[in-house]
């Protein structure tokens, strides 16, 4: 048994354009544990997001073996992965993602729609997590009445109010300015040694990439 | 906040879009009942017979006649109560662009046998004593400016030459079913002319009115009177005025059918409008769905997003025709009564029709949401976090 909450055995993965297979990732084994923050750092075609599309069950590896908190997740249906997603993890854009039509408290609240919370509770846990990424005050605020910055806050509020183990960040500065920048990480830092969520960034960003406690550079699918 | 919320969010997203697709669908359903409108009301007299009264006509053929002597025979039959007979009087009035049916009737009996046709006692006795009398429905009456004491003055086809009557009396329906559109002449009138010109026809009728003691006797009744005259020279079929008006009405069905076909065609479209903008609506969301998918969201959720989100879209569209259909169908009805009130002399928006556009307004956004529903659950997450729509 492996004290890993993430554990990469072996991977390889390829995708097929017009019959011709286009290694991805090649024999990649990483193991992160619990409570770290993990910068995947690499550029543009190395594997990174193809790395973090594996651990959220959005794919399955050519070969080799995914497990995330002790659940294979390539023996998973469709429907136990949707909701294990749901239970287990939190995703982190770099393009935000909210939807325009709901305000702040409604698109964090979207994941807690599929509980059996009740709306009083619901609305707890919304207020408590728009409160933690600092827009207690913004909640009734539509996505297009929120700067990038806040956007992305939004996003985080999101990812946490499940109250999932692992947040899965792809580039979530990609699109900000510095200082906005700067206070996403900062907030992923804070969600990192104050609640315990284990992070795994995926970025090309040096400067961002320096913020997480470990950085694991990837490569032509391979780690380096 | 509810899921159902985000379906009603997502169907004010593109405003015009959705008010297009709402007025198209409500145009649509629209146009489904006036054309099942004008399907009832082909039908309608048909239906609204009385459920005591037989026809018996020739058993060859509406065309051929019956000896008047039948009546008597008839009328002799256990169960029987009353007999009367008519003849389609055919004949052109002023140039012929202008129809309305005409019968030639035997005044008293067939008056007792329609109480359905009012006439006031005075208008009755008058209508009685003059056999170059005749009587019009209120809507014919109206349609065509007559008044009490005008002549009428018909070419005869069927009966040869020119024929006279005075109007002295306006009958009004008792039932909605009720032909207002219709002329009575007396039987006996054209038939005194017709034992001078043509006596190889006098005394014979188009078909018999019978009116029976208990209406759940039709069928046996039926037979009775047929077994009657079998082996006759004119042997005979009864049916009741309802199979008989429906026989007649399916004779020219043809057109009706047309039209049936073309109500079951407009929904067709119906469903392709709603597909088409909910395919729209599905690819633009792509990315959206694929955060959803991400979130935990399954299956059922965009089943309840996309079919709920059509079933609006049609349920909005159907109301607003239904809306629309009242106002429209009275003016139809009327177009159609001033037009063509011999085929349509009762047109009505059917009592059940609404509600029936309603639900099928809904069944056809619930049908248009079923491609969409499949292109979304089709899509991987990856791709679809990709997209850029």
């Amino acid at each position: 048994m492996t004290s890993s909450i993430i554990d990469l055995q072996k991977i390889s993965h390829s995708y097929f354009r017009d019959d011709v297979e286009i290694p991805v990732l090649k024999q990649l084994t990483l193991a992160i544990e619990p409570a770290s923050f993990v910068a995947l750092l690499g550029p543009s075609g190395s594997g990174k997001t193809t790395v973090l599309n594996l651990m959220a069950g959005f794919d399955r590896p050519t070969r080799g073996r995914v497990s995330i908190n002790q659940t294979t997740v390539s023996h998973l249906s469709d429907r136990q992965l949707a909701k294990w997603r749901a239970n287990t993890l939190g995703f982190i854009f770099q393009f935000y993602n909210l939807i325009p039509v709901l305000t702040a408290a409604e698109n964090v609240e979207l994941p807690l729609l599929l509980t059996s919370l009740s709306r009083v509770q619901r609305a707890k846990h919304v207020t408590t997590a728009l409160r933690l990424v600092g827009l207690g005050d913004r909640m009734t605020h539509y996505p297009r009445q929120l700067s990038g910055g806040q956007e992305q806050r939004v996003a985080i509020a999101r990812a946490i109010v499940m109250d999932p183990k692992i947040l899965l960040a792809d580039e979530p500065t990609g699109n900000l300015d510095g200082e906005a920048a700067d206070e996403i990480m900062t907030l992923l830092q804070r969600l990192n040694a104050e609640q315990g969520k284990t992070i795994v960034l995926v970025t090309h960003d040096l400067e961002a990439a320096q913020r997480a406690t470990s950085i694991c550079k990837l490569q032509k699918g391979r780690l380096v | 906040m509810t899921l159902f919320r985000y379906v009603l969010r997502n169907l004010v997203r593109h405003p015009l879009r959705t008010t297009l697709t709402i007025l198209a669908i409500s145009i649509i359903i629209l146009a489904f009942g006036l054309l099942r409108t004008t399907v009832t009301a082909w039908y309608a007299e048909a239906l609204g017979s009385p459920p005591d009264r037989l026809r018996t006509r020739h058993a060859v053929s509406i065309s051929f006649q019956l000896p008047v002597s039948y009546q008597q025979r008839i009328a002799a039959i256990p169960g029987v109560i009353g007999v009367s007979y008519a003849n389609w009087f055919g004949g052109r009035w002023k140039d012929g662009k202008a129809f309305f049916p005409r019968y030639a009737v035997e005044p008293t009996s067939y008056l007792a046998l329609h109480p359905d046709v009012h006439l006031p006692p005075l208008q009755q006795q008058a209508f009685l004593q003059d056999r170059r009398a005749c009587v019009v429905g209120r809507k014919l009456a109206e349609k065509l400016g007559w008044r009490i004491g005008d002549v009428v003055r018909l070419q005869g086809s069927l009966y040869p030459g020119n024929w006279e009557f005075t109007i002295r009396g306006i009958y009004t329906g008792t039932s909605p079913t009720t032909d207002e559109g219709n002329m009575y002449l007396h039987w006996a009138a054209m038939d005194e002319r017709r034992r001078i010109e043509d006596p190889g026809r006098a005394g014979t009728v188009g078909w018999f009115v019978v009116r029976m003691e208990k209406p759940e006797d039709a069928a046996q009744l039926s037979t009775t009177i047929d077994q009657t005259f079998i082996n006759s020279t004119a042997e005979t079929r009864t049916e009741t005025e309802q199979a008989f008006r429906a026989n007649m009405v399916a004779m020219s069905g043809a057109v009706i059918r047309v039209v049936e076909i073309m109500s079951v065609i407009i929904l067709g479209i119906s469903i392709l409008v709603v597909a088409n903008a909910m395919a729209m609506t599905v690819r633009e969301r792509r990315h959206e769905y694929g955060i959803l998918k991400t979130l935990g969201f399954r299956a059922p959720h965009f089943g309840l997003f996309i079919f709920g989100e059509s079933a609006c879209l049609s349920l909005l569209g159907g109301i607003l025709g239904v809306a629309l259909l009242y106002p429209a169908s009275r003016w139809f009805g009327t177009l159609l009564t001033r037009n063509f009130g011999g085929f349509f002399p009762i047109v009505e928006l059917p009592a059940h029709l609404p509600m029936l556009a309603v639900f099928l307004s809904v069944g056809l956004g619930l049908v248009g949401g079923i491609i969409p529903f499949f292109l979304c659950l089709r899509g991987r997450i990856q791709d679809e976090l990709r997209y850029v729509g």
